[in-house]
């Protein structure tokens, strides 16, 4: 809008809020209007026109969702928009999730998306938190509701103006969680918090994510099991010749100990950054207990050892990007039929 | 955490300031049921540049953009800063 920049806006119907019919007009094949249709022109009301309008028959787009997305996708790509509103689509179930997959879709190709549905469509699962959507009524009687708030925040993405946080700008959380300068310092805020608990009122402003993991069932038989050492303590090969990050580790390395009794201190270090390392360089055994499980090995404790370790630095590391590398080594130990784990942590 | 769950199951009600890392918690216990947050560690932000460095090995190019955790004392658990986390 300022210096004369031209912004293009583009708006993704279903058949009937297009204008193309009812249910007799739900298998209706991707189309491309000029200008706001329907909804659109109370966007436009609202500040923000509608260059383009793409619609989709409800039906269609279930029975060839391909299809519909690589034709829409096409527009999209051609069209180059500074933003896309989908909807709003209310409490419909079709619309909602064609709404939400192409946010998605387009989303993740660098468009800004807002959608506007009611917090329990399909369409806020499929967009899987690429697109702004803000909540709204089950019918179209919400839409005065609902235009504005998505017509401002679709002004402000297709300006690339900074956007706040859910609460405040009316949107559903899209599983991010930003920093914010509360009005109270943190100590102020808990014994806030404390007070309160102390009459009773329990509060927080962390809800742990649902993820607890059950221990698993003890090992039924040793003697038949082989056994890994995992570490997080950021054990590498003196020199570090694969460039270990220290903290904020991305990745998760493995080196071979087929026949290695004992970690050398010349040939093994720590490079995490989360703890002193002087006693674990002085012997690497105590991050990867690799001279006593030999110990085992040939006592017949357990099966055997397997021949490579594995390791990572976990300091700073995001739990996203943890839960990623205990996945990946869980693959690559139970296609190596390993049964047991000893994994030594800092 | 597990100070947290000690003082709850004694009795002693306890909050406790923790940052968080993109939402998650590296740790938590069903006793933890008041928790401030001290800020997104991993919330990527610009990164600017310093006219001296002393110590370190690593650095951020002009441009790129690092957790806020990287920033030294950006976020801090002590609660003497108003940062906070919220979801978005």
């Amino acid at each position: 809008m300022d210096g004369g920049a031209r912004m293009t806006v583009v708006h993704y119907l279903n058949q009937f809020f297009a204008g193309l019919g009812a249910e007799e007009a739900a298998d209706q094949e991707p189309v491309r209007l000029d200008g706001p249709q329907g909804p659109g022109r109370g966007l436009a009301a609202a500040g923000i026109a509608p260059d383009v309008t793409l619609a989709c028959g409800d039906d269609y787009f279930g029975e060839h969702e391909a299809d519909a997305m690589a034709t829409l996708l096409g527009w999209l790509d051609e069209l180059h928009p500074d933003v896309l509103i989908c909807g709003p689509s209310f409490g419909s179930g079709r619309y909602g999730y064609a709404c939400g997959v192409l946010a998605r879709e387009a989303g993740r190709a660098g468009v800004p998306v807002v959608a506007a549905m009611t917090p329990d469509s399909p369409g806020v699962l499929a967009a899987e938190g690429a697109a702004y959507i803000v909540p709204t009524g089950s019918n179209v009687a919400a839409m005065r509701e609902a235009l504005p708030v998505v017509a401002s925040l679709a002004q402000r993405l297709a300006a690339g103006e900074p956007v706040g946080d859910a609460e405040s700008e009316g949107y559903l959380p899209r599983g991010l969680r930003v920093n914010v300068l509360s009005e109270r310092t943190g100590a102020e805020r808990a014994i806030g918090l404390l007070l309160a608990k102390l009459a009773g009122d329990v509060r927080t402003e962390v809800e742990p994510r649902g993820d607890r993991v059950p221990p698993p069932a003890p090992v039924a038989d040793l003697a038949a099991t082989k056994v890994a050492l995992v570490t997080e303590a950021g054990c590498v090969p003196q020199g570090n010749p694969d460039r270990l990050p220290t903290r904020h580790s991305n990745v998760w390395l493995r080196y071979p100990i087929a026949d290695v009794d004992s970690l050398d201190p010349d040939a093994y270090e720590s490079v995490h950054a989360g703890f002193d390392t002087t006693s674990a360089n002085a012997d690497p055994n105590r991050l990867v207990p690799l001279d006593a499980a030999r110990a085992l090995e040939h006592a017949r404790a357990f099966g055997a050892l397997h021949d490579v370790f594995y390791t990572t630095s976990g300091v700073d590391t995001p739990v996203a990007t943890a839960a990623r590398h205990g996945q990946e080594i869980a693959a690559d130990l139970r296609a190596a039929k390993v049964g047991a784990v000893i994994l030594t942590g800092t | 955490m597990l100070t947290v769950q000690e003082c709850e199951r004694r009795g002693i009600a306890t909050v406790a300031l923790v940052c968080e890392t993109n939402g998650g918690l590296t740790d938590h216990v069903p006793e933890a049921t008041s928790l401030i947050s001290t800020g997104n560690e991993d919330e990527l932000v610009e990164a600017w540049t310093p006219e001296r460095v002393i110590g370190g090995q690593e650095r951020a190019a002009v441009g790129e953009r690092i957790a806020a955790v990287h920033f030294v004392g950006g976020l801090v658990q002590t609660g003497d800063a108003r940062w906070t986390a919220v979801p978005a």
